[in-house]
């Protein structure tokens, strides 16, 4: 990399290096809200779904209106960053980036409003387990997790140049040898297999 | 194999929903109390639902009619299409069943129903006191967050199967009634196999009065329901 560029982009990784004060304000009123969440969710779960206001007729409301509505700004988040990326407009990169970023994220949104919404969360597993595909709602979980790995590593391709800059930027957050190879441990139990310790 | 279906005769129904109570009753159906019935989430496996006919133009009275509707157990169910993990289906009888311990309550088969007779348990079921100790144990409580609906007492057949065995003869007809076509007062409902041309239901629903609700749907409904004259009501 040339030095002006790494003087170029200094403010870029800024807030990377530094946690400001503002930062932990916003983490603060986000995780608040988050708990709350929480507890209402805890409330619906103990109480039924009649906490909702939902009724005879109307027996999907919000929370599968919001479900259509993440899945649309998904949508539109690759919409956007297909366009800009077929059309070369490197100069619009961070917004190429944003809205990937949305596409994956909004997703998860998405999922979250339809567990919430089933009556027996803990049995959504059933889906797979005894799939009919005569049910427009399994072709939803079908499409919904194809479109999820394929956005994810749509993500994460134009990611990995990001990530060796800033390997290669933050030497002194690389971590002591002993760490990488807990590091290397980890990786390699969770694909199952243990190396042997050369004797 | 029989295929099982009920008639209602509305000329002979006096609307006095004795075959509600007795519904409620004997599938351990909880009333849900005052404020869920407000909201319109009461659970009722057999309701009366008021038809008007007549009385739209300035003059004519109008004619309200209660209707008795329990599930279609349809030919071809719009619910059993929809529900993404098989937990309702049409059996080999033509019982449209439901299963609880696999209903995962996403309410898909509540929306398809055109008839309106699947219920959703919005909360845990529960009974004023002295009632829970008196629940049927033929029928199991379905837990909150599961769709649920007339079975025709399905636990009635398998009751009436087994004593046919144990008395080793053939089921014969009134051997398996739902407790809503037993208590009739006025015996304005009859149940048995639509397949045996001998049976009552069968050679009733031959009748020029008998027509099915909603037929137009193509859902060919095993409810079939007697009335003189035309029928143009509406909900």
């Amino acid at each position: 990399m040339e030095k002006s560029d790494t003087d170029q982009d200094a403010r870029l990784f800024a807030p990377m290096e530094r946690t400001g004060r503002l930062f932990w304000i916003f983490a603060a009123v986000l995780l608040s809200i988050w708990l709350w969440g929480i507890y209402a969710w805890s409330t619906q779960l103990r109480r039924g779904l009649s906490v909702t206001g939902l009724n005879v007729p109307v027996y999907w409301g919000l929370y599968i209106t919001n479900f259509v509505f993440f899945i649309g700004i998904s949508h539109a988040g690759t919409l956007i960053s297909a366009i800009l990326r077929l059309a070369h407009a490197e100069w619009r990169r961070p917004i190429t980036r944003a809205a990937e970023v949305i596409t994956v994220l909004v997703l998860f949104f998405g999922l979250g409003c339809v567990l919430l919404d089933l009556g027996r969360p803990d049995r959504a597993l059933n889906v797979l387990l005894h799939g009919n595909f005569t049910s427009p709602l399994l072709w939803d979980v079908a499409s919904i997790s194809t479109y999820l790995t394929g956005s994810t590593i749509y993500l994460y391709l134009p990611l990995i140049p990001d990530i060796a800059i800033l390997r290669d930027r933050m030497p002194g957050r690389r971590g002591s040898t002993s760490r990488w190879r807990l590091a290397g441990r980890a990786r390699q139990s969770s694909t199952g297999f243990w190396r042997r310790r050369s004797r | 194999m029989a295929r099982w279906g009920m008639l209602i005769d509305l000329d002979r129904c006096t609307a006095c929903q004795a075959c509600v109570v007795a519904c409620q009753v004997e599938n351990n159906v909880s009333p849900g109390g005052a404020d869920q019935a407000e909201l319109g989430r009461a659970i009722s496996w057999m309701r009366l639902v008021p038809f008007q006919e007549g009385g739209h133009e300035h003059g004519t009275r109008p004619d309200l009619r209660l209707v008795p509707l329990p599930c279609m157990h349809c030919e071809k169910p719009p619910c059993t299409k929809v529900c993404p993990v098989k937990a309702t289906q049409i059996d080999h009888e033509g019982l449209v069943a439901q299963v609880y311990p696999r209903c995962i309550g996403c309410r898909y088969c509540t929306t398809a129903c055109p008839y309106t007779v699947r219920h959703f348990n919005w909360k845990r079921p529960e009974w004023p006191q002295p009632m829970e100790q008196g629940l049927s144990p033929d029928v199991s409580v379905r837990p909150k967050g599961v769709v649920e609906k007339c079975s025709f007492c399905h636990h009635r057949l398998q009751q009436a199967k087994d004593k046919a065995r144990a008395e080793n003869r053939p089921l014969r007809e009134g051997d398996y009634q739902p407790a809503c076509v037993e208590t009739c007062p006025a015996e304005a409902m009859v149940f048995g196999d639509l397949d045996d041309p001998r049976s009552s239901v069968s050679r009733l629903s031959e009748s020029p009065r008998a027509f099915r609700l909603l037929e137009e749907l193509g859902t060919k409904p095993k409810v079939i329901y007697l009335s003189k004259g035309a029928w143009g009501g509406e909900v």
